[in-house]
């Protein structure tokens, strides 16, 4: 017992303890607060910069065959409607680059739905600036029959829906169901991508480094296996504690602020249910579905002479656990279909599948019990597979140990 | 003088070995008594990393048994052994301090206890400066002054060391001859490959020599020159890997 504390503390230390695993860390919220602000300020400087070139356009000249632009508008916006006589000497205008630009609107825009526009630049601002007039110029003047300015308003704007949602006969929380076992769902994702790693390194730096026989002296190959996997473990709720927080963090900043971002599809973070079954089931899958993968690392990296070829092949599997990712939509939508089943409990994508069907809650307390136990058996098998690849592999320093001989190991 | 007992530490009988169908060890017996050196020779491939390995209990052997202290090794009891592989090397991203104390617990001794043999064995090879400092940073010669500290930590009863000094320096070898005959001196029994002869000579009390997995000669050095009309050791086993060539 002493042993396998002392093996997982030392897998634990020897992880956190590196300056890499922290910048790591510190780097993807960095990064992804980093691409957040780009977006929202490179979004907020476009859009100023069009009304600017919008505002300094005003020699843009228009011609209407449909008849249906409303002139008033128009005067309105700073801009002149020409007679169609004058496109070629307008088109000339352009070319020359005396004139900024000019919209068209051929008669049959009623059937294309197409109109054109000429301009004497390709600068990207000026083109969205135009194209942005001539739409608004057109949509006002279609609805200029409405009458009433807010109607008009109304009609340009995209509406809000406030949701509610009933299932049999009782309201729920609609996305806000979603929220919590969704972020469960990001949380494997996370785990896999970046846990996975540590359990190959924890096996194969001993092989490359030569110091596996000197620990293989002193413990049982079993003890040191489950020792890793903890040691592991315990770094992957480091991770998931120092995100939640970070996380939490920036909510609470971003919701001090003046301008709390409002969230899409009626999420509304004060209604946001707890659901302790749905937890339990997502959490239990995850834990199972990170065991599952931790003894494929094992006997990926206990095959596998080098970490450079380890990491190769490692990369098979934790395709598998993406692949769901890439049906999503299929599950999302249609739970009963058979590639849906299939998925649910096929080892590499049975944690994911099943963690998708359990957040938009199409996996049923039947299936959620047949899942978890599937992922147990699967679990089990896995370790299995891994101390025997363990005991086959942890000495082979020169080649790959093959399938056949995982049951012929002589530890 | 060594100081040697008449109880064996290491009684090896009938060894054999089988890897995936494939004969490694036949029929191998050898003794080691505490205080006594064993020089275990033979050319690469003869079978010396793997009657260690089994002894060590990492390889289950075939048949026979390999006991130390009248008892199969495990790692319950590997304390009783310090071992240094071959194939030897430690974490080297860890500080020295940590390594030599995690290999101490893995031994069995408590962390403090750990520390303290990690500290005292740090200022005796003059590297007490380096307790902090991540293996990847000393030099090859310091490296290998840690991975010895590591395999003599809780004064262990049997000393297993393969090809010990492969690779060592001048300065690290006398360490670790000085090394050996210390723990000799305190009754230690200890296992030695080498293909050094001249070594085997200084060090050794009995040589068993394996070719092809099999016991081709075994006794006390001078048992040896005598049963094989040499003037060393080097001429014996020259004698039974080329003489029996030649026959």
């Amino acid at each position: 017992m002493n042993k396998l504390r002392s093996i997982i503390r030392h897998e634990y230390i020897s992880i956190v303890s590196q300056k890499s695993f922290w910048i790591m860390m510190l780097i993807i919220p960095a990064l992804v607060g980093f691409i957040f602000a780009i977006n929202h300020f490179s979004s907020q400087s476009s859009s100023d910069r069009i009304n600017q070139i919008g505002q300094d356009l005003q020699d843009v000249a228009i011609i209407d065959e449909t008849g249906l632009i409303d002139s008033s508008i128009v005067e309105q916006s700073g801009l002149k409607l020409h007679d169609p006589s004058e496109q070629d000497s307008l088109m000339a205008s352009v070319k020359a680059g005396e004139r900024s630009g000019l919209i068209v609107y051929p008669s049959d825009l009623p059937q294309t739905t197409t109109y054109d526009v000429y301009l004497s630049t390709a600068d990207i601002g000026v083109m969205s600036a135009v194209q942005s007039t001539a739409g608004s110029l057109l949509r006002a003047s279609v609805l200029a029959p409405l009458g009433s300015p807010e109607i008009i308003a109304l009609a340009q704007t995209n509406t809000t829906a406030n949701l509610t949602f009933y299932e049999e006969g009782e309201q729920t929380g609609g996305f806000n169901d979603y929220i919590v076992p969704g972020l469960i769902t990001a949380l494997f994702f996370m785990v896999i991508s970046f846990s996975m790693s540590f359990m190959l390194v924890s096996i194969s730096e001993e092989k490359e480094n030569r110091s596996m026989e000197m620990v293989l002296t002193y413990v049982n190959p079993r003890d040191l296996v489950i020792g890793k996997i903890i040691g592991v473990t315990l770094v992957t709720i480091t991770q998931i504690l120092f995100f939640t927080a970070l996380s939490a963090i920036a909510f609470l900043v971003l919701q001090s602020g003046d301008t709390a971002p409002a969230l899409p599809l009626g999420i509304d973070l004060a209604q946001i249910p707890f659901d302790p079954a749905v937890i339990a089931v997502s959490l239990v899958i995850l834990l199972l579905g990170f065991f599952v993968y931790a003894g494929l690392m094992i006997v990926v990296a206990s095959m596998a002479p080098t970490a450079k070829e380890a990491n190769g092949f490692s990369s098979v599997f934790i395709i598998g656990s993406i692949i769901p990712i890439y049906f999503s939509e299929l599950i999302i939508t249609d739970a009963s279909n058979p590639i849906v089943g299939f998925l649910t409990y096929f080892p590499l994508t049975a944690p994911m599948t099943s963690l998708l069907r359990n957040t938009v809650g199409s996996l049923d307390i039947v299936s959620a019990i047949i899942v978890i136990i599937a992922l147990a058996v699967y679990a089990i098998g896995s370790f299995y597979l891994a101390i025997k690849a363990f005991r086959a592999g942890s000495l082979e320093f020169a080649q790959s140990v093959k399938l056949s001989q995982l049951f012929r190991s002589q530890r | 003088m060594p100081k040697t007992h008449a109880t064996p530490v290491v009684e090896v009988r009938d060894f054999a070995l089988t890897i995936r169908d494939k004969k490694i060890i036949t029929n191998v017996s050898f003794t080691v008594k505490a205080g006594e050196v064993l020089a275990l020779l033979g050319a690469n491939g003869s079978g010396k990393t793997s009657t260690i390995r089994s002894l060590l209990g990492i390889y289950t052997a075939s048949s026979g048994t390999l006991h130390v202290n009248g008892e199969k090794i495990t790692p319950e009891r590997s304390g009783l052994v310090g071992y240094l592989p071959e194939e030897r090397g430690l974490y080297v991203r860890t500080k020295v301090l940590e390594v030599m104390t995690y290999f101490g617990e893995l031994k069995g001794m408590s962390r403090p206890d750990a520390r303290a043999f990690a500290l005292s064995y740090l200022e005796r090879v003059g590297l007490s400066d380096k307790a902090g400092t991540q293996l990847k940073k000393l030099s090859g010669g310091q490296q290998q002054k840690i991975q010895l500290g590591v395999a003599i930590m809780g004064d262990p009863e049997l000393l297993i060391l393969d090809e010990p000094t492969k690779g060592l320096d001048p300065m690290n070898r006398h360490l670790l001859i000085d090394i050996v005959q210390e723990r000799q001196a305190k009754g230690c029994a200890v296992i030695y490959t080498t293909h050094l002869m001249e070594e085997v000579e200084k060090l050794a009390d009995s040589v068993l020599i394996l070719k092809d997995g099999t016991t081709h000669a075994y006794g006390s050095v001078d048992e040896l020159k005598k049963q094989f009309k040499a003037t060393s050791i080097d001429e014996v086993f020259i004698h039974v890997y080329e003489g029996a060539d030649n026959e």
